[in-house]
């Protein structure tokens, strides 16, 4: 019983992990962190629409040349 | 054919459909959450969930209608272009609704989803070409 609510509990968080993080953490955590930067920039007054943009195009870039590696 | 081969092919081809059934369930619930995580944030947004909810339910029929008109032809396309696709619409989006969320003021409003899209597919075809080539040098340094 024990065994089947902690495999039920392990899938229900693959599941979590597979929808918000997908196949490459770095691109989530890129994500979560330009947003951060992004709502700091317009908490200073920087009208920052271009840096996600940016962001993606370049983790993008980053997150390929990795899976080449790996 | 000997008893032992045939229950081994039948297990075998219940492991299969047992892998094909899950595959169309998980991609099904994945792509369905999306759609409700869409329609609750319109919704609480404007204030009006009843439209976002029969927006929702429109669009499913909509591609669902879409999807079964055209099956054969979908069927044709690949995989990974599929997913590419998917890939930069919903990177676009993404992109233009979690700022326009923070605040961003847009310099072409609206508009700027078009641009988005330009961008996001002219990089995606360049990486794809860049990868390609790449692939082709590897193989012909091998051969």
């Amino acid at each position: 019983m024990m065994g089947q609510v902690g495999s039920a509990a392990i899938a229900f968080g693959r599941f979590w992990y597979h929808f918000i993080v997908g196949r490459d953490l770095l691109l989530a955590v890129a994500v979560a962190a330009g947003l951060m930067v992004t709502g700091i920039l317009l908490r200073v007054g920087v009208n920052a629409f271009w840096f996600m943009p940016l962001l993606v195009v370049a983790a993008l870039g980053i997150s390929l040349r990795r899976a080449r590696a790996s | 054919m000997k008893p032992t081969q045939d229950s081994a092919q039948r297990f075998a081809m219940l492991i299969v459909f047992r892998g094909i059934v899950l595959a169309a369930y998980y991609a099904a619930l994945v792509q369905g959450l999306e759609v409700a995580f869409i329609v609750v944030t319109f919704g609480a947004t404007a204030n009006q969930h009843g439209v976002a909810i029969l927006g929702g339910v429109a669009g499913i029929a909509t591609i669902g209608g879409l999807g079964l008109a055209t099956n054969r032809l979908i069927t044709r396309i690949p995989r990974s272009f599929l997913q590419l696709i998917v890939g930069v619409m919903l990177t676009t989006f993404g992109t233009f609704w979690s700022l326009e969320g923070l605040g961003v003021d847009w310099p072409a409003s609206d508009g700027t989803i078009l641009v988005l899209l330009g961008l996001y597919s002219l990089i995606a075809f360049a990486y794809t070409g860049i990868e390609r080539r790449r692939r082709q040098a590897v193989l012909g340094a091998i051969a």
